[in-house]
């Protein structure tokens, strides 16, 4: 099956702090998902199972069928790419375009492959003017650009962003945007960990909620946001939208500002 | 809120052990002399019995676990390295063993003893006080001494530093993993991994040095006048001064016999 | 009274082309809360670093104009007595935390002693800190282990525990979640009631509407917009600027093109919740 499987998964790290319970998902590919919840609880360890970074304690994580814990997260990498959260961490080259290029020289492609891979990253994630600089000389948001460059540049099946709309201006939530446009229509999977309602609202219609090391939905985003069981316990804060609608009583589980505008002309 | 926590720092900081709480200068003084005791004597006899000496140090401030743990391995490598170097290298008379081109001679031996004991003598006092005594009551003791807060924040926050770069190590390595490169399995491929995260290592810790530099600058870091200390340590009592005294003239005493005698 | 007053400012960062601000002049007032928004690379945090003195004290490079702290042009200012004037609180908590101290306790006193206060004071004043940004749960734990948030949260303690007049702010929520957002809003919110000047950079626009006073707006380094947060946040120009209108202000502008106008353009939830109350009568 092509798709990112965790059955029964639960991890704790090596001191014996546990980080995830019994994780069960299934995000076929082609498919977009947000994971949301609060700092702490699991959204990051339960990506790096599906990277192959942590191997389950108990249970299967299975990339288009084959078992994480038979392959080096080096060869998971070649299905499924994962932008940090603090692309510091991930950035070693001395220029942006070196950077991006790394791998595709490690990986030994022809120089029109690398060259072809290069652009369609580059435009994607709009760095044009970044290409000769040194990437710690980068605005921090915009360094956050290259590490998804650098990614997309391997371009697998599979793609993990966490948290790329932490410090984002209004230019960089659109690129952002259009980007997850662009990988759909490729047939990409993307599965993207982020804190900013309005960017779920507006990008996913599948939220996958998170809180205490479990899942606690996989549903719709505006279910989701219409939900005071979720949000109270995954700490959430619904869109503006959706808070002035319950304010002002409406019903039809609002999420959309077009959606409110609609409903007061009646 | 937890007030008896609060209220510790109204009193000095004790741990109620003879030892631990000796004021960090005078645990060193004492630690020096017994490291500087084998040195003088130079018999494996003496180091060895410095050595079980800092073990019942250890025993006594209830540190002989964080001490053992350290300091049995550190001995036994250092300690056998340096005995079986000078064991084979030293030429001598009596010849104990021939095996292919080494000699090994009794003053060979005698030597090694001699120079690997004291060696790890000189090691276990290094490491008895570094569990003996905490890092920020030594700084505390310097600053009141009238070193500059800026030095000693330099030194505690090295120190940090190391945990931070292990932690940061570790997380460059995930993403080198993570991008696909090999970093498990042949000793090759984890030595050809492990050098491009220099790069990012130095160059975060150094970015991060300076956003550290306004964050302390914004805590009235270089503020002019004198700062004070929230923690503060027992004044340091007649008796251990005596006692210090005491123990500082001996050596002395036995320094000046050995040398004249 | 004028609290900053910046005087035809430009500057330029050391070995760089170009002005990171141009020509800037703003009178800022005592107990105001000032929003700086703008795209990223606008000249934000540089603006930032002027207000505090880090421009011309700790960034060299080329300053023209000038800038009063309280009436003291900022070249005639003793760098070190500034950081005991102007309290400072950026995007990275993980920088912010001293890294030698090894309870939150501590770490909140640390800018106390630097200051040289006496310890029965300085204790008494950090429990007052303590007590009001609710850390009461944290106080033995070691700062280095805690979370981002929490991080964050021990930042604004330890700033605030120094009782500074003026607190610059610089994206503080940026990597928080959105429960550790409200906390660290609802602390911004106590120090503008107790009659702080701040000044607080943050994309969140919404947040901007509910909590400061004045609005300006920066792009490519200069002001290009200034004002009445009422007045700025409802104007659309702002997208030219790069930067987002509040939600409140959109649908604004979104019940006028449906022919159902309100009464003037709302920046806040609640102005707009009030609104289309009177409006729909829903």
């Amino acid at each position: 099956m092509e798709a990112i499987e965790l059955k029964n998964v639960s991890f704790a790290y090596p001191d014996g702090h546990v980080a995830n319970e019994e994780l069960n998902l299934i995000i076929q590919k082609g498919e977009r998902v947000a994971i949301v919840g609060q700092n702490g609880a699991g959204k990051t360890t339960a990506v790096k199972l599906m990277n192959g970074l942590n191997k389950p304690t108990s249970g299967d994580v299975l990339i288009n069928g084959m078992n994480t814990k038979t392959q080096t997260t080096a060869q998971i990498s070649a299905y499924v790419g994962y932008v940090f959260q603090n692309p510091d961490d991930q950035i070693f080259n001395s220029n942006v375009q070196k950077e991006i290029e790394y791998m595709l020289h490690y990986l030994k492609l022809n120089p029109q492959e690398i060259k072809r891979r290069v652009s369609r990253a580059v435009e994607m994630t709009g760095i044009e003017g970044y290409l000769h600089m040194n990437p710690f000389d980068v605005p921090y948001s915009t360094r956050k650009f290259v590490t998804i460059a650098m990614v997309l540049a391997l371009e697998t099946p599979y793609i993990i962003l966490d948290e790329p709309t932490a410090g984002q201006d209004l230019h960089g939530i659109k690129t952002l945007s259009n980007l997850l446009d662009r990988l759909q229509d490729e047939g990409k999977c993307v599965i993207t960990i982020t804190h900013d309602m309005e960017f779920v609202a507006d990008n996913f219609t599948r939220v996958v909620t998170m809180a205490n090391k479990r899942i606690i939905a996989d549903d719709s985003a505006r279910n989701i946001f219409w939900s005071k069981e979720i949000i109270t316990e995954a700490r959430l804060k619904k869109p503006q939208i959706g808070e002035i609608s319950e304010e002002l009583g409406l019903d039809g589980n609002i999420i959309f500002r077009h959606e409110l505008v609609e409903l007061l002309k009646r | 809120m937890d007030y008896e926590f609060i209220n510790s720092f109204k009193k000095p900081q004790v741990q109620n052990n003879w030892f631990l709480d000796l004021n960090p200068l005078s645990k060193l003084n004492i630690i020096l002399i017994l490291a500087i005791i084998p040195i003088v004597v130079k018999r494996w006899e003496v180091s060895v019995v410095i050595i079980l000496f800092y073990f019942l140090i250890a025993a006594a401030s209830s540190r002989l676990k964080q001490f053992s743990k350290v300091y049995v391995r550190l001995a036994l490598l250092i300690g056998s390295l340096l005995f079986i170097m000078r064991a084979m290298f030293i030429p001598g008379e009596d010849v104990l063993m021939k095996i292919g081109f080494l000699t090994i001679t009794q003053e060979g031996v005698d030597h090694g003893l001699q120079f690997a004991t004291l060696v790890v003598a000189i090691c276990g006092a290094l490491v008895l006080y570094s569990v003996a005594t905490q890092a920020r009551d030594l700084m505390l003791v310097l600053e009141k001494k009238g070193v500059p807060h800026t030095a000693t924040y330099v030194i505690l926050s090295s120190l940090q530093s190391i945990i931070d770069l292990g932690n940061m190590s570790k997380l460059i390595m995930e993403s080198q993993k993570a991008r696909g490169i090999e970093t498990e399995g042949k000793v090759t491929n984890r030595i050809k991994s492990f050098f491009p995260i220099l790069g990012p290592l130095f160059l975060g810790a150094i970015s991060n040095s300076e956003e550290k530099a306004i964050a302390m600058d914004a805590r009235a870091f270089y503020a002019p006048g004198k700062n004070t200390h929230l923690r503060e340590l027992r004044p340091v009592s007649l008796s251990e001064k005596s006692v210090l005294i005491l123990i500082n003239l001996v050596f002395v005493g036995f320094i000046v016999w050995r040398v004249v005698g | 009274m004028n609290c900053i007053s910046v005087k035809n400012v430009s500057y330029k960062y050391p070995y760089t082309e170009g002005f990171a601000l141009k020509e800037l002049n703003y009178e800022f007032e005592k107990g105001k809360c000032y929003g700086i928004i703008g795209a990223n690379g606008s000249g934000k945090t540089t603006f930032c670093n002027l207000l505090r003195g880090m421009i011309p004290h700790f960034f060299e490079g080329e300053l023209t104009g000038d800038v009063f702290i309280e009436e003291t042009d900022v070249r005639n200012w003793d760098s070190n007595l500034l950081s005991t004037k102007i309290g400072y609180i950026f995007q990275n908590p993980f920088t912010q935390i001293s890294g030698i101290k090894e309870t939150v306790f501590e770490e909140i006193a640390l800018g106390l002693e630097n200051l040289g206060m006496e310890k029965e004071a300085l204790i008494d004043r950090v429990i007052e800190v303590v007590k009001l940004l609710k850390l009461e749960q944290l106080i033995k734990k070691n700062p280095n282990n805690l979370s981002g948030g929490q991080k964050q949260r021990v930042a604004f303690a330890s700033i605030i525990a120094m009782n500074n007049d003026i607190i610059v702010i610089d994206e503080p929520t940026s990597q928080l979640d959105p429960e550790s957002t409200a906390e660290i809003f609802s602390i911004i919110n106590l120090l503008r009631n107790q009659g702080k000047t701040i000044f607080l950079v943050e994309h969140k626009v919404d947040l901007i509407a509910e909590y400061s006073d004045e609005v300006i707006v920066l792009k490519d380094g200069q002001i290009t917009l200034s004002g009445s947060t009422q007045e700025v946040l409802s104007n659309m120009d702002l997208l030219q600027m790069g930067v987002m209108l509040p939600q409140a202000s959109m649908l604004s502008y979104d019940m006028q093109k449906a022919n159902k106008q309100l009464d003037s353009i709302a920046i806040t939830k609640s102005q707009v919740i009030e609104q289309i109350k009177q409006r729909v009568g829903v």
